[in-house]
């Protein structure tokens, strides 16, 4: 088992679209949950949206 | 303090999705990927507050490559994410950075870096918007500017916590991948079926919507097979060379080099591994793209900051796009008979890059002979007539690994241009994204319902 082991953490998190990612260490000091991040951003298309429609530039 | 240490620190401090405690079952991931790219999608059709029309319009390339779409919250889609994991995989290959990626600690540093990168990039970028902004819609004062930049960085850090969101395990492979699959899809669908008027030619910009339309009224029909006047209208040669396209690239994808092995583990039977043909897949073009999608990206925001800056831009721009932005040539044939030298510098500059991009790829991700013989060797696996020497079997895969990365960086190189000569929907960059993508996406699934299926394969590959 060690070398399955060993191959594993040489495999890095590749996008696929070039990049790079490695995420198996995080320090990260302020981690959200997904689901503000999907909220955020419906939020933000609201304002914008809402915004537009009450005062127009 | 190192500039790479400042950029790492500056990655902690920025908010980051956290990762699934337990790994998420399939219909979950997908269910996460296909809300991601919804609200992606809904953020690039969502006109940016301050902004009438669109002010400053993107190139095909840029849309293609950073999945972005002018006047919209997703103006600068993926681009920042995208440039920023571009200078890092460039500066730490060619050791310009010294990180050592088989240790943890830096695997965590380069991808904090990368995140701290890219924030400069975003907050760069849209602040860059605001400015040319001003400048070319005279705002007296500062107010909507800034209101449009603060709106870009919000929306752009926003998708790059979806990037993030899909990338850490709660989706399927990569956002960034899904954004540019899905923004290419919207492009061809486009081309295809739009039936939004251009005023100055008065057909729909659409193929077949034209078509019905041309043909209702007897309208000239060789314009809509080989289109050599009209700048938006996409003609036959490009449908079908797009979809020549996509069928070459499956095939290609499917070629294998096998290198004879034996296993000591499996009692010396021996086999093959198989080397992918396209070994560098699409990462030559992409790269070459990224670098020309910035260029014009920067040259055209610096025309209203500092025009001798843009004027030098301008001129190296015009290497990475056929034909030039200053024409209204269509991208089709007729461009490349009516600018033959235009169409030449601009295919040698594409291949000389995408092959150079190729090696620093190899080198960068692993892929390298030193790299793959000591991934075979720590597998226990051995090729025929070969000590298990880590250096000899290195010396071996050499002789295969380099040729096949220089031919295939100089296949999709080559294809990328030729596609883009014949007017392919989506640029021959963005079909040859999608289809190698699509194709990533399926492996993937079929994957991932194997392990779901039949849970002791997670056992036997060390999940």
């Amino acid at each position: 088992m060690p070398a399955t082991k060993k191959k594993k953490e040489n495999v890095p998190v590749m996008s696929m679209a070039g990049l790079i990612r490695y995420y198996e260490e995080e320090h990260e000091k302020f981690k959200i949950d997904p689901i503000y991040v999907i909220i955020g951003s419906i939020v933000l298309v609201s304002i914008v949206v809402l915004i537009t429609k009450i005062i127009p530039p | 303090m190192s500039f790479t240490d400042a950029l790492s620190k500056l990655g902690q401090v920025l908010p980051a999705v956290k990762k699934p405690e337990q790994k998420p079952s399939l219909n979950q991931k997908l269910l996460w990927s296909i809300v991601g790219v919804i609200v992606y999608l809904v953020m690039s059709s969502v006109p940016l507050y301050g902004i009438q029309s669109s002010a400053l319009s993107n190139f095909l390339l840029e849309q293609v490559i950073f999945a972005s779409t002018a006047g919209t919250l997703a103006q600068l889609g993926i681009g920042p994410i995208i440039t920023a994991g571009l200078i890092m995989q460039i500066l730490v290959g060619s050791k310009l950075i010294n990180l050592n990626l088989s240790t943890e600690d830096d695997k965590a540093k380069f991808t904090e870096a990368q995140k701290g990168l890219a924030f400069l990039f975003i907050l760069l970028e849209s602040f860059l918007f605001g400015f040319a902004l001003t400048r070319s819609t005279g705002f007296s004062n500062l107010t909507i500017p800034l209101a449009v930049a603060g709106q870009l960085v919000v929306a752009t850090y926003f998708i790059l916590l979806l990037d993030e969101l899909i990338q850490k395990g709660w989706g399927l492979g990569s956002g960034v991948s899904l954004f540019i699959l899905a923004g290419t899809m919207k492009i061809i669908f486009w081309y295809m079926f739009g039936i939004v008027n251009v005023q100055s030619q008065n057909l729909p910009v659409g193929f077949f919507p034209s078509l019905v339309t041309t043909l209702i009224d007897h309208g000239d029909i060789l314009t809509l097979i080989v289109n050599t006047t009209k700048p938006f209208q996409p003609d036959l040669v490009g449908l079908v060379t797009t979809i020549g396209l996509i069928f070459l690239i499956i095939y290609l994808t499917s070629i294998n080099v096998q290198i004879p092995i034996t296993s000591q583990k499996l009692r010396g039977i021996r086999r093959t591994v198989p080397l992918n043909f396209l070994y560098v897949s699409s990462i030559p073009v992409i790269f070459v793209s990224v670098l020309g999608a910035d260029i014009e990206l920067f040259s055209s925001l610096t025309s209203y900051v500092s025009p001798s800056a843009s004027t030098i831009l301008n001129d190296i721009q015009t290497a990475f796009i056929f034909p030039p932005p200053t024409t209204t040539i269509p991208h089709s044939v007729y461009a490349v008979v009516l600018d033959p030298v235009g169409a030449l510098i601009y295919a040698a500059v594409f291949i000389v890059l995408g092959v150079l991009f190729g090696i620093v790829w190899v080198e960068v991700s692993g892929l390298d002979p030193a790299t793959q013989a000591q991934n075979l060797v720590d597998a226990g696996i051995e090729i025929p007539g070969m000590r298990s020497n880590p250096k000899m079997i290195e010396a071996v895969l050499a002789k295969y690994i380099y040729p096949l990365a220089f031919f295939s960086s100089i296949i999709v190189s080559v294809i990328a241009v030729v596609a883009t000569m014949l007017g392919v929907y989506g640029t021959g960059v963005g079909i040859l994204l999608a289809v190698s993508i699509a194709m990533q996406y399926y492996s993937l699934l079929a994957y991932e319902r194997s392990i779901e299926m039949y849970p002791l394969l997670k056992r036997l590959i060390g999940e």
